[in-house]
C-alpha cells in the first residue's frame, strides 16, 4: 500500500491498511488472520485497531465458529465520505491494481510515477502511470473513466512494448529519470523492470511497497 | 453533460456553420492525416499531427451541430465534451482522445520524447477509424453540409 501525506496525517499505517482493505471491498467478510496475513504482521498488533473502528461502527464483526470475521459498515453514517476519502489516498494502488489485474496477461509493469510516486503530489494534480505489455489504450478508457468518476483525478497512462521500454532505457531521458526515481508497483516489481531491461537501473529513494 | 449545461458553463457558445467551413476543416484534417503518416518524424511529432487531425475532426462534429468550442488555448478539453454530446456513439472515443490530449500536453510542457511508437501507431489507427466514422456521421445528420 503506497504512503499518503494526507492519509498519514489522519490515521496510523495499520488504520490505513485496515480502511484500505475493509472499505474499498466492503462485501466481503475479511477472517482476522487473512488481513495479518496480507499485511505480515502478527493477528495481535491489529487486534486494537480492528477494535476501535469496530466499536465506532465503521466496521462490523460477526463470528463464525471461533474466527472473527470483519466488514465495512456500509449503514456507518460517514462510509461514503471515509471509503471516498481512502481511494483518493493510501487506496490508489490498490484501485488502480484492480482495474489492470483484468489485464494481467498482457501487462508485466504497471506503476506509478512522477509526483504521487514521490509523495511531493498536490491533492489535484494527474497520476502518471507506466505501462509496459501489449495492452493499448483505447483498453484503458474505462479504467480511465472510473478513475475520474472515483477518484476525482486523472490518471495518464504511458504504454510500452517491452522491447521498446528495453530500447529507450538505453537512451530517453524520460525512461530513464523514470527508472532512477522511486516507483509505486500496481503489478510486477522492480526485479521485472530490471529483466526487461536487462540490467539494474540505478535509482534514489525507496520504491513504496505493495 | 448536455449542450445547456455546456453553454451555461461558457465551455461553447451557439453559432451556425457552413459548407465552406465544414469543407475547410476536413482539408486541414487531411493535411494533418498525410503529415501523420511521414515516417521519418519523430514519435512525439506524428503523435502531434495525428492528435490535430483528432482534434479538428471532432470539431467538425460540433460545428456541424451548430456550436463553437470556447476555453483557452483553443478549447481542447472543451472539444472532446462537446463531441461526446454531439454523437454519443463516439463517447469512448472522446474519453481516448482526452487521454491523447494530455499525453500531448505533457509532451509538449512537460516532458521530451514521452510518447512511445506503440502510442503514436494506436492513435494513427484510432483516427482513421473516427474519420471514416466522423464522415459517416455527417452523412446522416447533416448531409447539407458536405
Amino acid at each position: 500500500m503506497r504512503k499518503s501525506p494526507i492519509a498519514s496525517a489522519l490515521f496510523s499505517r495499520t488504520q490505513q491498511r485496515l480502511l484500505s482493505a475493509l472499505l474499498l471491498n466492503s462485501r466481503e467478510p475479511v477472517y482476522s488472520a487473512e488481513l495479518a496475513r496480507r499485511f505480515a504482521v502478527r493477528p495481535s498488533t491489529l487486534q486494537r485497531d480492528l477494535s476501535k473502528l469496530s466499536l465506532a461502527g465503521i466496521i462490523n464483526l460477526s463470528r463464525s465458529g471461533n474466527r472473527a470475521y470483519y466488514q465495512a459498515n456500509e449503514n456507518c453514517p460517514v462510509f461514503p465520505e471515509l471509503r471516498s476519502l481512502v481511494l483518493k489516498t493510501c487506496g490508489l494502488v490498490d484501485f488502480l491494481h484492480d482495474e489492470l489485474a483484468l489485464f494481467a496477461g498482457r501487462i508485466i509493469v504497471a506503476a506509478v510515477y512522477g509526483s504521487v510516486a514521490s509523495e511531493m503530489e498536490t491533492s489535484a494534480g494527474d497520476i502518471d502511470l507506466l505501462v509496459i505489455g501489449t495492452v493499448k489504450m483505447m483498453d484503458l478508457v474505462p479504467m480511465l473513466e472510473r478513475a475520474t468518476g472515483q477518484l476525482r483525478r486523472q490518471v495518464n497512462p504511458t504504454i510500452f512494448t517491452p522491447d521498446e521500454f528495453c530500447q529507450k532505457a538505453r537512451g530517453s531521458h524520460f525512461v530513464r529519470s523514470v527508472l532512477g526515481k522511486p516507483l509505486q508497483f500496481v503489478l510486477g516489481s522492480r526485479r521485472d523492470l530490471e529483466a526487461i531491461t536487462g540490467r539494474k537501473p540505478h535509482h534514489r529513494g525507496t520504491d513504496q511497497p505493495d | 453533460m448536455t449542450w445547456k449545461q455546456l453553454l451555461a458553463e461558457n465551455r461553447i457558445t451557439a453559432e451556425p456553420t457552413s459548407r465552406t467551413e465544414i469543407r475547410d476543416l476536413r482539408g486541414v484534417v487531411l493535411r494533418n492525416l498525410a503529415d501523420a503518416q511521414i515516417t521519418g518524424l519523430s514519435e512525439d511529432g506524428r503523435f502531434s499531427h495525428a492528435y490535430d487531425a483528432v482534434r479538428i475532426l471532432a470539431n467538425v462534429v460540433v460545428r456541424a451541430s451548430g456550436f463553437r468550442v470556447k476555453g483557452e488555448g483553443g478549447g481542447h478539453d472543451n472539444t472532446f465534451l462537446a463531441l461526446k454530446v454531439a454523437a454519443p456513439a463516439f463517447e469512448k472515443m472522446a474519453v481516448y482522445f482526452d487521454a491523447c490530449r494530455r499525453q500531448r500536453n505533457n509532451f509538449l510542457y512537460e516532458r521530451a520524447n514521452i510518447v512511445s511508437y506503440t502510442e503514436m501507431e494506436e492513435l494513427l489507427w484510432e483516427v482513421s477509424a473516427f474519420s471514416l466514422a466522423g464522415d459517416a456521421w455527417l452523412q446522416k445528420h447533416h448531409p447539407e453540409l458536405i
